[in-house]
């Protein structure tokens, strides 16, 4: 009689403490630490010219993808990330359906510092407002009908963010507002 | 006996349930919108909450002044306030006017006050002038844990609203510059940052943010937010000039139930079988 008792006691024991190995969940795993990041910036104008260049080159893809008609907008990759750049992707896709053309380009300028925060995190880092004139681009599908809305501003202040690629060690643009639609 | 005990391990396929929290972050997740949509004026230029407030497109008869005055339709799509510079138009003011639509009225400045100086602007002579209602957020929605990070957030954002203002045309820009939050428990917090959703910040969910609180006491409580606007008017192309004095407005209330988070062990999805052992 006591033999099986012992077994059922460590059974139970055993049980117990395979139950309790299921307590983690990842739903309670708290993110990795990144409290060691800080961004190579040393002060803001160093992060105001990085975010420029960032920009520049953001810009610089968009308006080639454009000029492709939408073609392989996966290059966005190389300049923005997250939420955004899948946003951005679908809507090159769709342009590239509708046989998008694209002629003209845009203008940036007078680039603002809100924000640089180079420790902790390397989700949104700096944040910018700029002035963006897209009055020269102009977008039409393959019959030649215009995809521009009829109440585009010519120049409105975007509040533009970035988050830092350790990976890469270059800013990726995370988020695009309208700060401020029809004025710079 | 040995037979009952090892029935035990058919248990083994417990699964461990958290109460899923993911519709309550997608609720409050916005569509985001692409490059493209910056470049063909196709994305919505203010980001407003759900409950702001649309005003109509129609207007008073003009002059009647004070706070009769007429309130004009504000396009969240994206209107366009750029100062005219076209050198063929008589008047800057008219085309002004022509580009928002509305009825122009020639602007007079204030009274001169009885030593002769024009006095300035103040909150009061804007009263015609309505922003839009900020709206409050939370995540969980409408529940927390006891001792659990809640977020909150605010959504409103700077936004420029039509009228009359001493009988001329003018448009009166208001920025939310600070939010006063009301946890309902006898705490009180203001801060100058909105906040926003967790997913926004691509933290986790409980995550503390700028705006999150933590309850101490299980409960029903009422969340209240309160915006405060500093103001600017400008007239007829002229530039921004600050208006005296800030604007409070509050917020629909948020009510919530704040709980102890129990773990329990079931035998599958309790959303999927409902009356399974544990749920």
């Amino acid at each position: 009689m006591r033999q099986p008792n012992l077994l059922r006691l460590s059974i139970g024991a055993l049980l117990l403490a395979s139950l309790s190995g299921c307590v983690p969940s990842d739903a309670t795993t708290p993110p990795a630490p990144t409290s060691t990041f800080v961004a190579p910036y040393a002060t803001d104008e160093e992060a105001l010219a990085a975010a420029e260049e960032a920009y520049a080159e953001y810009t610089r893809v968009v308006g080639e993808i454009l000029q492709d008609g939408g073609a392989n907008p996966t290059r966005l990759e190389s300049v923005a990330v997250g939420a955004f750049l899948d946003a951005s992707v679908d809507g090159l896709e769709e342009f590239a359906a509708k046989g998008g053309q694209a002629s003209g380009d845009v203008r940036n300028n007078a680039f603002e510092l809100q924000r640089y925060s180079p420790r902790g995190s390397t989700a949104e880092v700096i944040t910018v407002y700029l002035c963006s004139n897209v009055s020269g681009l102009d977008l039409t599908d393959q019959d030649g009908n215009s995809l521009v809305s009829d109440d585009r501003p010519d120049e409105s202040t975007m509040q533009v963010t970035f988050d830092f690629s350790v990976e890469r060690q270059l800013l990726l643009v995370s988020d695009v507002e309208v700060w401020s639609a029809g004025e710079c | 006996m040995l037979r009952t005990l090892l029935s035990i391990p058919v248990l083994g396929l417990l699964v461990m349930l958290l109460v899923s929290t993911e519709a309550s972050s997608a609720v409050a997740d916005e569509p985001t919108c692409g490059a493209l949509s910056y470049y063909d004026g196709s994305c919505p230029t203010y980001d407003v909450g759900e409950d702001s407030i649309e005003l109509g497109a129609s207007s008073e008869v003009p002059g009647t002044g004070g706070s009769s005055g007429g309130s004009y339709g504000y396009d969240t799509g994206g209107a366009a306030y750029s100062p005219v510079e076209d050198p063929a138009l008589d008047s800057v003011e008219e085309a002004w006017c022509d580009i928002q639509r509305i009825e122009c009225v020639p602007w007079t400045p204030p009274a001169d006050d009885a030593d002769g100086k024009t006095g300035p602007i103040t909150i009061s002579d804007i009263a015609s002038f309505r922003p839009q209602a900020p709206a409050a957020g939370m995540q969980p929605n409408q529940w927390m844990i006891v001792g659990l990070d809640t977020n909150f957030y605010a959504t409103t954002s700077a936004h420029v609203v039509d009228g009359i203002l001493f009988g001329g045309t003018a448009q009166v820009r208001f920025t939310p510059i600070a939010y006063n939050w009301d946890y309902g428990d006898g705490s009180t917090s203001t801060t100058s940052n909105p906040g926003r959703t967790w997913a926004k910040y691509r933290i986790t969910e409980f995550d503390p943010t700028p705006t999150s609180y933590v309850y101490q006491e299980p409960g029903n409580y009422t969340i209240t937010l309160a915006v405060t606007y500093a103001a600017e008017y400008r007239v007829a192309g002229s530039s921004w000039q600050n208006v005296v004095g800030t604007l409070t407005i509050v917020a629909p209330p948020l009510t919530a139930t704040a709980g102890h988070a129990t773990t329990v062990l079931v035998d599958q999805d309790c959303i999927a079988n409902p009356t399974g052992i544990g749920c």
